[in-house]
């Protein structure tokens, strides 16, 4: 019994893969910000996600792509592939397939352009596609939030709140609700000229208050959930204007967790994407 | 069986990275092939604020190369400015169009200056200023800078290069407001 239910555990967090980042741009890479595309922009991102919480460890490879609609409306859109594996007591067990694709709108609804330097602010709203896969879920997640800005020549700031909500599953499980605030603070040492190599450094601080989620049945289930501090490091590097390289490790500074648990790891992001337009 | 999905995956997205760097012009500012030949005299510079790195900005860069009418595009960040070269016999582009590309790639338009290479033509009561390269013909609007320049440097039917403030017009590209006039002496190349 004791057994099914861990089993079950490492269920439940197995077939609930973070929310890909669709970071665009000179946005930070662990949470949400307000950057659009402009209209007519089509860019393709190849990203690469690492995660180890407990005993678990989930990669997933994602190709993205974000349409500028609008100047201020863009729609990204992520197909993932996940692959997770568990160094269980009873030996190593490991999963792989396409995972859920995700769809996320974004609206800059206000900005403000100055010289060298532009404040906004934009909402956006995610949900995955559930595809029933063995890394998937059945029924879809939703991601909600709003994000404010400034992007200069010198330096940035990002601030953000999210809340993830996932419907449960048809037995009653579902994973805890999420609420995030996070901020993040980018630097440009040097600003060259175009095409040549542009690099940004950030420092994100990510704070994330996890609500238990349910059981098979419907009850709380008392070993999940807690309050997470990160800090996350991040390069950005554009060799020229149409293709940019982002790397970032998110590491638990704080963790408080509900109940009995296995406390995150690191969690590692590295992606590139290219420029287009039509 | 997992092997040969890991495997696709691996292979695809390098497909995809593959296929991007190939579809992207990773080095160079010119935006048509043979720039160097085609390339006119002529050249706008636009400010737009907003405009915060270059990447961000592309979608700029790509609204003038898809206009057909931009040769080569650069960008001074500080000053918050858009150097567009223009074609070569290819019509100017109009302010309007201009502030609408500013517009949708996510900033905002403040202003352009016209650097140009023709005749400043006295037709009636109006002053023309005929461009060299393409026959565009544009309304001189009157100013003081203006008067000076008739009267002191006698350019009128000269070629000279003018340095112009662009402003709307109706029923064409744009009017222009000079602000400096020098007489135009070719260079090689």
């Amino acid at each position: 019994m004791k057994q099914s239910v861990s089993k079950w555990l490492v269920g439940l967090t197995i077939v609930f893969p973070p929310l890909q980042s669709f970071s665009y741009a000179h946005e930070p890479l662990f949470m949400m910000s307000h950057e659009a595309p402009g209209k007519g922009a089509f860019d393709l991102h190849a990203a690469f996600h690492h995660e180890r919480h407990g005993d678990e460890t989930e990669r997933e490879f994602a190709s993205e792509f974000t349409l500028g609609f609008t100047r201020d409306v863009a729609l990204q859109m992520s197909f993932p592939y996940a692959s997770i594996s568990e160094d269980a007591p009873s030996g190593l067990t490991s999963k792989s397939s396409f995972s859920d694709p995700s769809a996320r709108i974004k609206w800059r609804f206000w900005d403000k352009d100055l010289l060298g330097k532009k404040y906004a602010a934009a909402f956006a709203f995610q949900s995955t596609i559930p595809t029933g896969s063995e890394t998937g879920r059945k029924k879809p997640v939703f991601l909600t939030g709003l994000s404010h800005g400034r992007e200069g020549l010198r330096w940035y700031y990002f601030v953000d709140t999210r809340y993830r909500y996932a419907v449960a599953e048809a037995d009653g499980s579902r994973p805890g609700d999420q609420i995030w605030l996070d901020a993040a603070y980018g630097i440009r040492p040097r600003l060259r000229k175009l095409e040549e190599t542009d690099v940004v450094f950030f420092v994100e601080v990510n704070y994330l208050r996890e609500r238990p989620g349910g059981l098979t049945g419907g009850a709380k289930n008392t070993n999940s959930g807690g309050d997470f501090l990160f800090i996350s490091p991040e390069v950005l590097i554009s060799p020229n204007n149409r293709i940019m390289f982002k790397g970032g490790v998110q590491i638990p500074i704080a963790q408080s967790l509900n109940g009995n648990q296995e406390k995150r790891g690191l969690a590692v992001v590295v992606e590139v994407e290219f420029r287009f337009g039509f | 069986m997992k092997h040969i999905k890991v495997i696709c995956t691996v292979a695809l997205a390098a497909v995809v990275v593959i296929f991007a760097s190939l579809s992207t012009d990773l080095w160079g500012k010119d935006i048509v092939k043979d720039a160097a030949s085609k390339k006119s005299v002529n050249r706008f510079l636009i400010r737009a604020d907003g405009l915060a790195c270059y990447f961000c900005a592309y979608g700029l860069e790509r609204y003038f190369k898809k206009s057909g009418k931009i040769a080569a595009f650069d960008m001074h960040m500080e000053e918050g400015v858009v150097e567009a070269t223009l074609l070569k016999g290819e019509p100017i582009l109009g302010v309007e169009t201009i502030e609408s590309y500013i517009y949708d790639a996510g900033f905002t338009f403040r202003s352009i200056k016209a650097v140009l290479v023709g005749q400043v033509e006295q037709r009636g009561g109006r002053i023309i200023f005929r461009i060299s390269d393409t026959g565009d013909e544009l309304t001189v609007r009157k100013n003081s800078a203006l008067e000076k320049l008739l009267k002191d440097k006698g350019v009128l039917g000269q070629e000279v290069q003018i340095v112009a403030v662009a402003e709307k017009e109706e029923g064409a590209p744009m009017a222009l407001v000079i602000e400096k006039a020098e007489p135009w002496v070719p260079t090689e190349g």
